[in-house]
């Protein structure tokens, strides 16, 4: 007969390490605001996009809209999105995924 | 000797098997059966690259991940590895940490990438590494369960859980969301280069700048791999013509950027050889024979992304220095393997202790 010997095992798994952070300025209305529309060139996103800038345009009196695109399966550094005209944008709507 | 004492949770079960039921009870597996990470083997792992548990090997931004040797180590036991293999599993992962790889990618694309792997020099022979018959499939257990190691700490370390279209029965977050997934996966796309029989042709590392008494690896991201049938091509132009036909078809030529991995069985690479070609020619030729114009794929039906002027030339890559020859396989048999890019770099680390 053989007898089953008991063990100790170890769990595999990590967890996200948090760290304190803060959200973005909020803006009080979209009225004089410039907005940035970035699609990652999936299927349909230019289309939503811009479905959703004429859907702001009539509602606030938007300054301008600034189109772009861009890769989402990449990391972009900041200068990148100024190459885009993200600095231009007061607010930035982007599409993400698939 | 590690010092430190180990920092993950312990679970007390009464068996192997049960050990085995309860990996899978936790959703800690990839569906295959582990080997239970005891602390024993735990620590002789981590004895064996020399490090304490909490060394850190990297981080990963994007998931907010801290990954330490200590859960690499433990991954390491459960795909099945030995002590010694575990400095190879500890460099790839050092590198897909690398922001240059971009593992987001293939951790979380609906593509289904797989991490892919060139193992070079003395530590390939010191781990009884296979590269000749069945290289990339089963039967050598370093060649499988390193590549296994990597891919349970992409999913217990690094949050790529799989999943898709189905949640997580125990509710946690599904961040890998293949739309099919890929064998490749499972075990990665493990390639170990013979640097014996066609010593003219230079190994990926030396290419690289390592030196053949070095041992180093190279990683890459990969969609997978189209085989390609060159038993008749008789000279290395042939060859190289029958590869560049295959690779243009693949439909994936780019104006910049972009790699590629060609694996070259003895059969293939002995023409090269006898031609007196080295794997630059090679790779300039298959270079040069896919360049196409954006017009001509056009016309061949090829959807064009990214806006790509009618006259822009395009290839396989946009540098022939971005195709990566690799001699592997057994030795009847003209298949000449050609693993697709997945985004980021192909990089080489040297292997250490």
């Amino acid at each position: 007969m053989v007898v089953a010997e008991r063990l100790r095992v170890l769990d595999p798994t990590s967890e996200p390490v948090i760290e304190a952070g803060s959200r973005a300025a909020r803006v009080d209305t979209l009225d004089g605001k410039v907005l940035g529309i970035f699609n990652n060139g999936k299927l349909n996103a230019p289309q939503l996009l811009e479905m959703v800038g004429e859907v702001l345009s009539e509602r606030y009196n938007l300054k301008g809209i600034v189109r772009g695109t861009y890769s989402s399966s990449q990391r972009h550094a900041w200068s990148e999105w100024q190459e885009k005209g993200a600095s231009e944008c007061d607010i930035v709507i982007l599409t993400h995924g698939d | 000797m590690t010092t430190k004492a180990l920092q993950s949770a312990q679970y007390d079960v009464d068996s192997v098997a049960d050990a085995i039921e309860f990996y899978y009870e936790k959703g800690w597996t990839d569906g295959l059966p582990v080997v239970p990470p005891t602390e024993e083997k735990v620590l002789a792992f981590l004895d064996a690259a020399g490090l304490e548990p909490d060394a850190v090997v990297g981080t990963y931004e994007t998931r907010k991940r801290i990954v330490t040797a200590e859960k690499v180590a433990i991954n390491s036991v459960m795909a099945g590895c030995l002590p010694e293999y575990f400095p190879v599993v500890l460099t790839i992962m050092e590198q897909i940490l690398d922001t240059r790889f971009n593992l987001h990618v293939p951790n979380s694309t609906t593509g289904g990438a797989a991490i892919g792997f060139i193992v070079n020099g003395p530590i390939r022979d010191r781990l009884g590494m296979n590269y000749r018959g069945n290289v990339l499939g089963p039967g050598n257990r370093a060649n499988s369960t390193i590549g296994r190691a990597v891919r349970l700490s992409q999913i217990n370390v690094l949050g790529s859980l799989p999943g898709a279209g189905t949640e997580d029965p125990l509710g946690r977050p599904v961040f890998d969301r293949a739309t099919v997934g890929q064998p490749g996966k499972y075990a990665g796309y493990h390639i170990v280069e013979n640097e014996d029989d066609f010593p003219s042709l230079l190994p990926v590392h030396v290419e690289r700048g390592f030196s053949r008494e070095q041992s180093a690896v190279t990683v890459f991201s990969t969609g997978g791999h189209v085989q390609i049938s060159a038993h008749s091509e008789d000279s290395a132009q042939k060859i190289a013509d029958t590869v560049a036909r295959h690779l243009v078809g693949s439909g994936r030529l780019v104006a910049s950027g972009g790699f590629c991995i060609l694996v070259i069985p003895p059969e293939n690479a002995g023409y090269l050889v006898k031609d007196g070609w080295s794997k630059a020619d090679f790779r300039q030729a298959v270079f040069e024979g896919t360049r196409r114009t954006a017009e001509s794929l056009a016309a061949q039906g090829w959807p064009l992304r990214g806006g790509a002027a009618s006259d822009q030339t395009m290839a396989v890559t946009g540098s022939p220095d971005d195709i990566h020859v690799v001699l592997a396989g057994g030795p009847a048999g003209g298949f000449i393997h050609y693993m697709l890019p997945y985004g980021g770099a192909v990089l080489t680390k040297e292997v250490t202790p």
